[in-house]
């Protein structure tokens, strides 16, 4: 029988430490990577992120929930090191600690399998760093929409989206018709762009249950 | 300066456990704070500031605990599970953990919002705590959920949510949703009995911060009234702007320094 633990991990480098809890099961070989949006913490809006990766320990699936610096408990990083404009900024910004943190984990653990997941503007960069590493999945919550034209990427997407967020259409509009391996996108009734609602978040979980089960990630 | 976080296990409940975070100095002097959350959404947007406060206290030679209450953050539990009762009790064990490991010869409370009215609560029980320093503290539970209420009204309305379901049932329990985060009707009512003077600390240390909100500086000059009567009590107005702030990254920088200031060096 598969164990489970909970273990606060810091990585240092790139001249700064981010800080995460990594909530494993013993028997796991994936791990999923919950990304915070730009001023977001490893807890996520109302906690999503930990309820995330409860729901995924109860599947067997590890993840990891960060900080990216400086937020939360890590320490050091600031988007000033950045130079460009604003979206090559957010792109090298989240290379330079994804690039971190998979290292280590690649170093230091066996998972086969690595999924990233991020919310609203957090979406691109990990998606085009999951395509750059070869990672077989990506999942996205209220994704916006991000380039005139569709992208092409060689990842297993999982969009969800809110029903009542402004954006939606446009934004699924444009996600559907991205190339990917393959592409699930699903709306959560009656929500905003942030799952506000005890219900939504109840959902979103639900949904990438429900998504590891039916996608080979 | 060191930084440890472990997982504490409350003993005799099984399950149930707390994240909690310690900074210590390089010599550790027996002057300590253990910080205390707001609730709600609150404890998101404080998350970077409480970082960065430890850590400036921290810098200045005390030792800091942050944790998470049992139902929240990274502690054990679901949102629902969150009892405020118990969390009293979870803090009077987390007290004597604290003792158990370090000697302590001079132990505050540091609260935000909701985590400073319960800072005076837990004073006035606990003669071991020696000063107060609470962050806009609320004075008035009642008028706290009033105004998530309304806020919450507000925000469904603008979101165009028509079926929020802000009452519902979980394993036959009542629960009022309060934007993802579930209220039993004991924790309202833990909440509704907040209010200035009701917790009475005596021969302590105090100091309230404010945060240029007009609204907060009327209720906080009757809470410091009425603490003063038995406390050595000092209020403390800061200009800083961005406390509020939606985005987590707010500067936060004055009024850190200004807590800094009023605590001193070790």
């Amino acid at each position: 029988m598969s164990s489970i633990s909970e273990t606060p991990i810091r990585i240092f480098g790139a001249g700064a430490s981010v800080f995460g809890i990594l909530r494993s099961a013993s028997s796991s070989r994936k791990l999923v990577l919950l990304i915070p949006a730009t001023s977001g913490t490893r807890i996520g809006p109302q906690r999503i992120y930990v309820e995330i990766a409860r729901t995924l320990l109860s599947s067997g699936i590890s993840s990891f929930a960060v900080d990216l610096p400086p937020n939360g408990d890590s320490t050091g990083g600031n988007f000033d090191d950045y130079a460009g404009d604003a979206a090559e900024i957010v792109g090298r910004y989240y290379d330079t600690y994804l690039e971190l943190i998979t290292a280590y984990f690649e170093k230091y653990y066996c998972y086969d399998q690595i999924v990233l997941c991020s919310i609203s503007a957090g979406c691109l960069p990990v998606l085009r760093f999951a395509a750059r590493k070869d990672y077989n999945g990506v999942m996205l919550l209220s994704p916006t929409q991000t380039a005139e034209n569709a992208l092409s990427y060689p990842v297993h997407v999982l969009a969800i989206f809110g029903e009542n967020d402004r954006a939606r259409s446009t934004a699924m509009a444009f996600w559907s018709a991205c190339h990917f391996h393959s592409y699930t996108g699903k709306v959560i009734d009656g929500s905003d762009h942030s799952f506000f609602g005890w219900r939504f978040k109840k959902d979103v979980c639900k949904t990438i249950a429900n998504w590891f089960n039916e996608i080979p990630v | 300066m060191r930084e440890e976080a472990i997982f504490l296990t409350i003993p005799g409940v099984t399950g149930r456990y707390l994240f909690t975070y310690a900074h210590y100095p390089e010599v550790l002097t027996g002057q300590a704070f253990v910080f205390l959350n707001p609730i709600l959404d609150e404890k998101k947007k404080v998350h970077n500031f409480q970082a960065e406060v430890a850590r400036a206290l921290c810098g200045c030679g005390y030792m800091v605990f942050r944790f998470d209450y049992y139902g929240t953050g990274d502690s054990g539990g679901e949102l629902f599970e969150l009892d405020l009762n118990e969390t009293m009790n979870d803090m009077l064990f987390l007290l004597e953990y604290i003792k158990s490991l370090h000697t302590i010869t001079d132990l505050r409370l540091l609260g935000i919002r909701f985590g400073a009215d319960l800072a005076v609560l837990l004073a006035e029980k606990q003669r071991q705590i020696n000063g107060l320093f609470l962050i806009e503290p609320l004075t008035d539970g009642s008028r706290y959920l009033m105004e998530q209420r309304l806020r919450r009204r507000l925000f469904y309305k603008l979101k165009q949510i028509t079926d929020p379901e802000e009452y519902f049932m979980i394993d036959d329990v009542p629960y009022e949703d309060f934007q993802g985060f579930p209220l039993s009707s004991s924790n309202i009512a833990f909440i509704e009995s907040i209010q200035a003077g009701r917790a009475m600390p005596e021969g302590r240390t105090i100091y309230i911060f404010t945060v240029n909100t007009v609204n907060a500086n009327e209720r906080v000059r009757d809470l410091v009234g009425i603490l003063a009567k038995s406390n050595a009590t000092k209020s403390v107005s800061v200009d800083c702007q961005e406390f509020w702030v939606t985005f987590e990254l707010s500067d936060t920088q004055v009024l850190t320094g200004e807590i800094v200031k009023q605590v001193g060096r070790v």
